[in-house]
């Protein structure tokens, strides 16, 4: 073997895969009547010693401890993050879906509606009163929880769904909108005329505040109101709307 | 389905403790690798922790057919310790810790003068261009096959095999040059083997 045959066949020493054990005999024996090439050859040995001892300090190294804690709570994190992100789209779809039906229902509503003349409408009390452009002070209630345990609703369905009822009298039920009686707020001033009622949406929270039961499934949800305000701005009754 | 696959697939799940187990079989290799390439402990525990934040991120996209999970981690890390070294050059820090796992049957002497050529290969090691350090990183000090560190370096097996073979030759150069080696005949030597 040549010198120039020896460095291309080194690596057959060294390298950890080689399995030509015939050549690596020609590159040991090639070494050893040549001072030039073993010392090289020992060179090489010598590094692939001193690779083998540094890879198994290094293996015997650990991370230190608070390197996985770091690690473990940035896991509980991120997954903590994704949950919420995915609850929060799927509410957020519940929302858009509910809204949907919401307006298609309330176009379904306004396309079959027929106009009637008004002395053919219900006959409920906040209708006469709207007619007559003013509204007579509201009893003041007792809330039916308070009295008989369970709440006692009334009939509050917009004008056109009632005359829609009156209309096809007998006919199949459709849903109505239900409310408690009026509820006062303001005991210092009289209801006068010329108050005005206003539909706003409240925390269903606020139906505690009034002695109402409240589902805690739903608190967070909102419920609708009519509030009387009074020519001062002042509200004067409340009643809570389903 | 090796069990490291079913590891990741639980991970996607938000498996906390497949995650952890993934840590555990892997985080040693990890810490290794960049502790290598790095020469810094802090560096190399950065590099962890941003490894196994990464894979969170990366596991759905996670290819068990083009890699084996180890060899996926160690990209990561890859791509991480090369970004640090691209910015920090910390690289020349060196490690703190003492070769001690020397034979006993070897003289005081020799003892000595091995771990000066331990701490001068690694000082070698740290000091070579990146594309040499890694194959040498994978190939010598963590002792993967030249199959392994193709995967991982994502380059066919010819030229891992050539650059280490090359990173060798520097490596040799080097330390002749550190133990005093007359520089003539060193340089007559590089320019007999390598032409």
């Amino acid at each position: 073997m040549k010198c120039s045959e020896f460095e291309n066949q080194l690596s057959l020493v060294t390298e950890l895969e080689s399995n030509d054990f015939a050549d690596r005999e020609d590159v040991i024996k090639h070494a050893a009547s040549c001072r030039s090439c073993a010392t090289h050859l020992q060179e090489e040995r010598s590094l692939s010693r001193s690779f083998g001892e540094i890879g198994a300090h290094i293996r015997q190294l650990s991370p230190s401890l608070d390197v996985e804690q770091r690690i473990m709570k940035a896991f509980d994190l991120e997954h903590q993050t994704t949950q919420r992100y995915s609850r929060g789209w799927s509410r957020y779809a519940t929302a858009a879906i509910a809204a949907t039906l919401f307006v298609a229902g309330i176009s379904f509503a306004l396309l079959h509606h027929q106009p009637q003349p008004a002395s053919q409408g219900s006959n409920s009390r906040d209708d006469r009163l709207a007619a007559a452009g003013e509204i007579e002070p509201p009893r003041v209630p007792v809330p039916a929880t308070l009295s008989t345990g369970k709440l006692k609703w009334r009939a509050g369905a917009p004008r056109s769904m009632r005359n829609k009822i009156s209309r096809d009298a007998g006919a199949l039920e459709v849903p109505r909108e239900i409310a408690t009686d009026f509820i006062r707020i303001n005991y210092a001033t009289p209801i006068e005329p010329g108050s005005q009622i206003v539909r706003v949406q409240l925390p269903r929270s606020a139906m505690s505040q009034f002695g109402l039961p409240v589902n805690m499934d739903r608190a967070d949800q909102p419920v609708k109101a009519d509030v009387i305000m009074g020519i001062d701005g002042v509200a004067q009754a409340i009643r809570f709307v389903q | 389905m090796d069990q490291d696959h079913q590891l990741i697939k639980l991970i996607c799940d938000g498996d906390r403790d497949a995650f952890s187990a993934l840590y555990q079989r892997h985080h040693r290799s990890i810490f290794a690798y960049a502790l290598h390439m790095s020469g810094d402990r802090q560096a190399a525990e950065d590099v962890m922790q941003e490894t196994f934040t990464g894979l969170m991120q990366s596991a759905k996209s996670y290819d068990a057919e083009r890699a084996p999970v180890h060899a996926f981690l160690l990209g990561i890390a890859r791509h991480q310790v090369l970004r640090r070294l691209r910015y920090e050059y910390r690289h020349l820090t060196l490690v703190d810790a003492e070769v001690d796992s020397l034979p006993a049957s070897e003289s005081t002497s020799q003892i000595t003068i091995r771990n000066e050529i331990v701490e001068s290969v690694r000082k070698s090691v740290l000091s070579l261009p990146t594309h040499y350090r890694e194959v040498v990183v994978l190939c010598e000090l963590q002792e993967m096959s030249y199959e392994e560190a193709s995967r991982v370096l994502a380059c066919p097996v010819g030229t891992v095999r050539s650059r280490l073979n090359r990173a060798r030759k520097m490596l040799i150069e080097k330390l002749r040059l550190v133990h005093g080696e007359d520089a003539p005949e060193a340089a007559q030597r590089s320019e007999r083997c390598y032409a």
